[in-house]
Formats: structure tokens, sequence, C-alpha cells
């Protein structure tokens, strides 16, 4: 299945929310690089895209994230991942949430195949509306282009306000504890370098 | 002489500090050195073990018989591989205590140690959801809150009395294994009746279980392996139906390789065929091979690792060849009876002042290993081991407490058609009630001497 044709189909939903499933961290990352740029085109180049990354967050975080990321978000696509260590809670959190997740324009969540069983009997109500927008990341497994990078990396530095070299050299001293998006803005400095450096076709 | 004697002396209090029974060969420095042994059961648990990382085995065989050495062994070999977690379960709550509540107590408080220990503290979000999860340990909170308050505060009292005050936040792997710490504690110590504890649900701690072990498999990206120790010596007949085939799903389901060890017995009780279709294939470790009394060369295979048990504790210095073979011979083939009997010799030789374990202190030995069991066996058990001994194996459910006590040995690897003995220690009580009931003597059987 292409990327372009399943969020078209997500966004011809309403509410339309997606669950991409995944085994493999470097799949989850490639989808994560070229996710913006699919999704803004499959959006006709409208709204802005928000992302909770959740790997160090408690479950009150995270609701407390999923509430400040649903404020005016009409046109906004809304990415959720690494919510595995706290599955089950993220389900009902989101459960409990799901008028709220009608708000958005679209919201695909991310979560790795042996949870989402997990997160699925505490979502019941979420699940409904999923229907039948669950895929595997395999499924669109496209190598990104370096163009799609460069623009995920434009994507962070706006949100954080600081340049990647900036965010780098912070990361370096173990300054960067406070940016949830760290490691995937790690991965995409680390895969544009190889790619401009030829290591990555 | 006298200097003689005391570095005799010395060197004896070394070797009965080294020729510990208790600890598992092969454990650390200080116990003995694993004796390799050619097992087909271990051949195939390791290839089941290497080739499928999700594999679940059971490793039954005679308590001492070396099931925690080759357990051990196993983590060593597979630790590069596999994170590997042990779950001793005699150090943390006592056999008599278990049921598989309490087994998947001690195996989630195993999981989030090692996690803490080798890949620092849990994620904030993991710690969330287990915490969570012990609320619905009580199934009157998985109902709406329209039911009676009454009846929610006597379902929960005995959650209170199982994980006393719970702390008002949980944020950190290190306090919700010091949680799961105190729970063992007043498991191990009877703090909640088995009536109260039987009205709380498993699956909450079940859930927590699969769930660290998936999350931990992810962190660590490596297959998690879980070694469960001391299985194998649950007696309680309710509790081994409850752990191996009713509620074995609980095991069953975990997202790892199982490695557990498996008392023999159930093997050959009632519902002892329902073990293979509930976990497959069982492997049996068998005991060592016994040497005869009679043989004169040291080069004989069978006395072997007895020996080379002996060499890798300088104990060859206090006990001569020839009273290894009748130590070994009186040992059943159990590595566990042989060393602690060695370390009786040489106990005996220490108080005697000797330098040298004497003929008379393995005789000493073997009368009071006999002595044990004088007067503890009815007729009614002789009757059932002359039963199994003469039927070369067909009634050995009814003599299945027998086995459970090592009286009666299992040996798959004997050379005749005969695979089930008499433990040496045994054979004269035995013999004397055949005499004294006039049975039949068989032609063959047992180790009457």
């Amino acid at each position: 299945m292409m990327l372009n044709i399943y969020l078209q189909s997500l966004l011809s939903h309403q509410p339309a929310i997606g669950v991409v499933r995944w085994e493999d961290r470097d799949t989850l990352q490639r989808l994560l690089a070229v996710l913006p740029r699919h999704l803004k085109a499959a959006h006709g180049g409208k709204g802005t895209l928000r992302t909770i990354a959740a790997a160090d967050m408690s479950s009150e975080q995270f609701g407390k994230a999923v509430v400040t990321s649903l404020r005016n978000a009409a046109e906004a696509c809304l990415i959720i991942y690494d919510i595995e260590s706290f599955a089950g809670l993220a389900g009902s959190i989101l459960n409990g949430q799901r008028e709220r997740l009608g708000l958005a324009r679209a919201i695909l969540l991310c979560i790795r195949t042996n949870r989402f069983r997990d997160f699925a009997l505490e979502a019941p109500d979420v699940m409904s509306w999923v229907g039948n927008n669950v895929a595997q990341a395999t499924d669109f497994n496209e190598t990104p282009l370096r163009s799609d990078v460069k623009k995920s990396l434009r994507l962070l530095e706006t949100k954080y306000g600081m340049t990647t070299s900036a965010f780098l050299a912070r990361s370096d001293v173990g300054k960067a504890t406070g940016i949830p998006d760290a490691w995937i803005w790690r991965e995409l400095a680390t895969m544009d370098r190889n790619m401009r450096d030829g290591a990555i076709s | 002489m006298a200097t003689q004697q005391s570095v005799s002396a010395a060197t004896l209090r070394d070797i009965l500090r080294r020729l510990n029974p208790n600890r598992p060969a092969g454990f650390d420095e200080f116990a003995i050195p694993r004796v390799p042994r050619n097992s087909n059961a271990l051949r195939q648990l390791r290839t089941h073990i290497s080739a499928d990382p999700y594999a679940k085995a059971l490793l039954s065989g005679h308590i001492g018989v070396g099931k925690s050495t080759e357990l051990f062994s196993l983590k060593k070999e597979l630790d590069s591989d596999r994170h590997v977690i042990v779950c001793s379960i005699a150090e943390t709550l006592g056999m008599h205590n278990l049921d598989t509540f309490a087994l998947l107590i001690v195996i989630l408080e195993a999981c989030i140690r090692s996690w803490i220990d080798r890949l620092g503290d849990m994620p904030v979000g993991l710690v969330d959801e287990l915490v969570n999860h012990v609320r619905t340990l009580v199934p009157e909170s998985k109902r709406p809150p329209s039911t009676s308050r009454v009846g929610l505060i006597r379902e929960i009292q005995p959650l209170q009395e199982l994980f006393g005050a719970i702390p008002k936040k949980i944020s950190t792997g290190g306090q919700l294994a010091k949680l799961y710490s105190e729970v063992l504690q007043r498991l191990a110590l009877r703090y909640v009746s088995p009536a109260q504890l039987a009205t709380l649900d498993p699956s909450g701690i079940a859930m927590s279980c699969e769930v660290m072990l998936k999350e931990l498999e992810s962190r660590a990206k490596k297959p998690v392996l879980l070694l469960i120790d001391d299985l194998d010596k649950v007696r309680n007949p309710a509790a081994q139906t409850d752990i191996f085939l009713d509620r074995a799903m609980a095991l069953l389901r975990l997202h790892c390789g199982i490695v557990a060890t498996c008392p023999l017995d159930v093997l050959f009780a009632q519902r002892g065929r329902e073990l293979d279709q509930v976990w497959g294939t069982m492997y049996i470790l068998d005991p060592f091979p016994v040497p005869d009394l009679e043989g004169a060369t040291v080069n004989d295979p069978t006395l072997s690792p007895y020996l080379t048990i002996l060499r890798s504790v300088g104990a060859q210095q206090a006990i001569s060849a020839l009273q290894c073979r009748k130590v070994a011979h009186a040992s059943g083939g159990i590595p566990r009876v042989f060393v602690y009997s060695c370390s009786a010799c040489v106990t005996y030789a220490l108080e005697a002042g000797e330098p040298h374990v004497l003929d008379y202190h393995v005789d000493l030995v073997q009368r009071d290993q006999t002595d044990l069991w004088r007067g503890r066996l009815e007729d009614s058990d002789y009757e059932a081991l002359a039963a199994v001994l003469d039927s070369g194996g067909s009634n050995v459910p009814r003599a299945v407490h027998l086995l459970r006590d090592g009286v009666l040995i299992r040996d798959g690897a004997a050379q005749d058609v005969k695979q089930f003995r008499a433990a040496p220690w045994v054979s004269p009580l035995l013999d004397s009630y055949r005499r004294r009931k006039a049975l039949p003597q068989p032609v063959e059987g047992g180790d009457r001497k």
C-alpha cells in the first residue's frame, strides 16, 4: 500500500483516526521521516503538523500533552508515537478523550505490534472510529528522500526554535533531555549526514 | 607430626568449605566447578532454546541431580544473545508458599530488578501502567462504581493487607521494586491468608508480567530468557497441578523463553500425561551412572565424574579412589548426595583428628543415611516400592510419593530395561522388609548388595 493512498483514505473520514503498527524501530523511523511530507500533501498543503513523542512521559503528562495538542486543532494533524511502555493506560486516556480527538483533522497513532492488543482493549471507542484504518509500517516501506529528511528537520527546528547544529551541540553535552523529540532529531540529523556523504543512496 | 596434623586439618577444613552440597556447581568461585555431563536431554534442551527464542521448556529430575547447575550453565552460555533473568523461588518466597499468583509476583519482581540493574531506571509510563494493573487485582474494582461501597471495601481488604500502605506516588522502577519486594515478604511470611489471596484476581499481575517482558525485550534489544529455579521442590500436589497444568497459561503466555525446573513426580502423577499436551516436550535429567562396588581401575568411565568433582576441590588428598567408588555407589548417582556424603566423611575425619578419610568413616556415613529413613517408611511404602521394582516400572503412580522423596530413583540412562531402582540408602531397609514378609526375592532387581 502506498502511504499517500492510506493517508487520503484516512482524511476522507471524520473523525480521521488511523493506527500504524510497527515491529522494527528502524521502520518506524523511516516512516516518521516521510510522514510529514505525505500528510501535508494529502491535506492539500494546509494545516499544521503536531507530534506527541511519549517515550519519557508519565500517563499524566501524556494526558496533558493530548489536551494541549488538540487545542485549536481543526486543521491540525497529530502524530502520536512511543506510547508502548504504557499502551494500556494510553488507550484509556485516548478513549476518555475521544470527543476531543474528533476535533483534530487527523490523528495517526504509531504503536509496536505486540502492544497493539493492550491498547485496543483499553480503547474500544477509539478503535471503533479507527475501523479499517489500521496499517503496517512495513507496507509503506519506501526510502526517504533527502528532501523529506530536510523537511522533517526544518519542522523540528521551527518547533523548538533552534537549528539542528545547535541542537546537536546541546545534545552532545547532555542538555537535550527536555526535548521529547530528541532521539528522532538525532536520527534525522545522522540520516541527513549519511545521505550527504553518500552512505545512504 | 603435630605440624603435619595441623596442616592436614587446615586442608581438610578447606576441602570441607568447598564441598558445599547446597550451592549449584559452577555458581561462583566458592562452589564446586561444574562437571560436563553426557546427557541427551541437555543437548535437546539447548538446541530447543537456542533455536526458538520464545520456547517454553520444563527440566525435570530428582532433587540434587544437577538441574540448578545446568540452569546456571545455560545462563552463562546464552548471556550474550539473551537477556537472561534467573528467578530463585526458594530464596525469595519459600517453596511451601508457592502458587501461580505468588510465582507471577516473583517473576515480576525479578524482571523489575533486572531492568533497573542492567538498563537503568524504567520509563515513567511503564511504571504507571504496572501500578494501574494492581487496581485490577480486585475483581470488584473492574465493575462499574455503582456497586455498593460495603462490598467494595470487603473485597479490597486482602489487597490492602498484601500491598500494605501503597505510597501515594510511585514514579520510579526502584519504588515499584521495593513495593513488590514487600509483597513477597508478606507472602513469604503468610501475612495474608490463602483464603483471602484466593479472592484476588491474578490476571492483573499476569498482565503486568506480559507488559514488562515485552518492554524489556524492546529496551534490551534481545529476547528475554527466564530461568525459573526451585520449582522442582514444590511438594504440594495441589500447587503442582495449579502451576504446571491448570494455570500453566500464566507462564506459557509470557513473551519470552522459559526454562523451569519441574518435580519428577508430576510426570508420574494422575494427570502427568497432560503435561505433554500443555508444555510439549519435557526434558528429564538423569543421575550420573553408578559405578560398581567392585572395580580396581580409576579409569572406569562411570567413576570419572565423581573423581572429577573430588579433584576440582583438591579432595583427592583426603579421599582415596576406592573410597570415592564406595561413596559414589552409595549416592545412587545423585551428585548432591555424593557431595554431601563426601563432606560428611571429611567431617568425621576432621573430628577424629585423622589426616585422611578412613573406610570406617565412609561406612558411618552410609549407616547415617539409612538411619535417616529407618522408621519413616511404612509397610505400604515398602509394598509400593517392591511393586515398582518387581514390575520393572509399571506401578510407578502407586509410589509417586517415594519418587518425590528420592526413595525411588528413576534412571533413564540405565543400561538394562529396569529404569527404576531403590535409593541405595533404602535398599537395606527394603531387604529387611522382604525378609520379614518372606516375599519372593527378585532374580535381578534394585541395588541390592
